[in-house]
């Protein structure tokens, strides 16, 4: 009984890290769509747009990553730590 | 069913391996792969150089085999400036001689011509003269007969031809 | 139907808690390839380019190049060949999920571990720049309350890095290995009326993962492993340009 609470617990903790998913897919949508301004504004930067916005694309994401390890940790790690325990 | 990892897990044996396989396979591909084709550029870039350097040094022998023939373009350009002022000189002083030997001449036939002209109103005149003194004579002594000594008057009447003459 | 999400197979229990992995093991693969590709490369150069193999070496060595000097400065040149070798080793390793091997970066020793090479890097800059006094002054901006705030903020830039590559290729490996799983089922749902073996042949499988593949392993592999390489870059560049 306790490890199906615990199990449960774990699986819905995780379910509930990955909102941490929403602000990243805001955050990264808003910034190609203004680097598709900026390419529509000028095209010929197009390369550099593109480069600077998967950098930033990339740094936005990690907090969506570290929500994703919070995740992951719940699942692969936490179930073990706390039913060795019992 | 095979042993495996945890999916999420952290060996520090396996961060050590990682760091240590980057860091041989840096040292692999920089003695395997940068280090040769850097060495080919490298001497690439130094033989483009050498081509440059070679290109300039050969531009810059032309300039001076230029500068020399253009000297001596010059130079002959002069002699024959100054062969062509000699020349003209000569030439010059030639007509100058000739013109003035010309002159010369021309001057000389005048003063002879002009002499022969007197020499001839002379003659004519002295002949006039003698003409006049004879017609004068027989006039004369047409008029006077017998009475006038041709001794005695010749005189006054060589005045009045004199006078006559001067006046022709 | 059980699913089961694991990390790297252990091959060899050494002493001391050292393991042998199918992670250590696909590296080596990958090292060796890398390294035979470069002698393979590089072997018979000529001053005047001489067949693709050549045109092909000298244009990687060239972008590694620029990349460097345009992103960090004509001084940085030497570190060409380490960030060649991060961006092959972390791009092939991600890459070869498309072969069927564990890709090492799914781990997150190995991820740390290029991370922690760059966290060196980083502090050696920063102390070099800075001098240590300077560097320890520097943590308590602008107050000294803030100090440990600033020490976590010290170790998040590595461990960010890390867990950016372990997440989006380990996410790739999950999310297909739970599509297969999936469509295994669904395909021996849909065909349990076929006769006998036919039945358990996963056909559903066959269209969809090729898709997700592309995503996850190709487009994912190249873009973690390029910003991978422009991060150490530029924050390295950053540490050794600031006074």
């Amino acid at each position: 009984m306790e490890k199906a609470i615990i199990m449960a617990a774990c699986a819905l903790g995780a379910g509930i890290s990955m909102f941490g998913g929403i602000g990243p897919g805001i955050g990264e949508g808003y910034a190609v769509g203004k680097a598709c301004e900026a390419i529509g504004r000028q095209p010929e930067t197009k390369g550099d747009v593109t480069t600077t916005m998967l950098m930033g694309c990339a740094v936005a994401e990690t907090t969506g990553l570290y929500s994703l390890i919070i995740a992951m940790l719940l699942i692969f790690v936490a179930p073990g730590l706390f039913i060795g325990k019992l | 069913m095979p042993e495996t990892l945890e999916f999420l897990s952290v060996n520090i044996w396996s961060v050590l391996m990682a760091i240590g396989n980057l860091l041989i396979l840096f040292l692999i591909v920089k003695k395997f792969l940068f280090k040769p084709v850097n060495d080919i550029l490298e001497k690439r870039a130094e033989e483009v150089d050498h081509i440059y350097s070679d290109a300039e040094q050969m531009r810059s022998e032309a300039k001076a085999n230029k500068n020399i023939y253009e000297e001596k373009l010059k130079n002959v350009k002069t002699e024959t400036d100054l062969m062509i002022k000699a020349a003209t000189e000569r030439a010059e002083n030639r007509s100058e001689e000739i013109i003035k030997e010309a002159t010369l001449e021309a001057e000389n036939r005048k003063r002879k011509a002009e002499a022969d002209i007197l020499l001839a109103k002379k003659k004519a005149v002295d002949d006039i003269k003698d003409n006049i003194v004879e017609m004068v004579i027989d006039l004369a002594q047409q008029v006077v007969e017998k009475e006038i000594n041709e001794d005695v008057h010749e005189n006054l009447i060589d005045d009045a031809i004199e006078k006559l003459g001067e006046r022709v | 139907m059980n699913v089961e999400i694991t990390g790297a197979r252990i091959f060899l229990r050494l002493p001391f808690g050292i393991l042998i992995t199918e992670t250590q093991v696909n590296m080596w693969i990958i090292m060796l390839v890398i390294a035979l590709l470069c002698k393979w490369l590089t072997h018979n150069l000529k001053i005047k380019p001489a067949g693709k193999r050549q045109v092909v070496a000298e244009y990687l060595v060239t972008m590694a190049n620029n990349f460097v000097v345009t992103n960090m400065g004509k001084s940085f040149k030497s570190f060409a060949p380490f960030i060649g070798a991060l961006f092959t080793l972390s791009l092939l390793c991600s890459l070869s999920g498309l072969f069927g091997l564990y890709p090492p970066t799914a781990d997150l020793n190995t991820t740390l571990g290029f991370a922690t090479v760059t966290f060196v890097l980083i502090m050696y800059y920063k102390l070099k720049t800075n001098g240590l006094k300077g560097y320890l002054k520097g943590l308590a901006e602008p107050i000294p309350v803030l100090a440990p705030f600033n020490i976590i903020g010290e170790f998040s830039t590595p461990i960010s890095m890390a867990i950016r590559m372990f997440g989006n290729i380990s996410t790739g490996v999950v999310i297909s290995t739970l599509v297969y799983a999936a469509l295994a089922w669904l395909s021996s749902v849909v065909l349990q009326w076929l006769p006998g073996a036919l039945a358990s042949i996963p056909i559903l499988q066959l269209g969809l993962p090729a898709i997700l593949s592309i995503y996850f392993d190709l487009f994912s592999s190249v873009l973690q492993s390029f910003i991978f390489c422009m991060l150490t870059v530029l924050y390295i560049a950053q540490e050794a340009k600031s006074e």
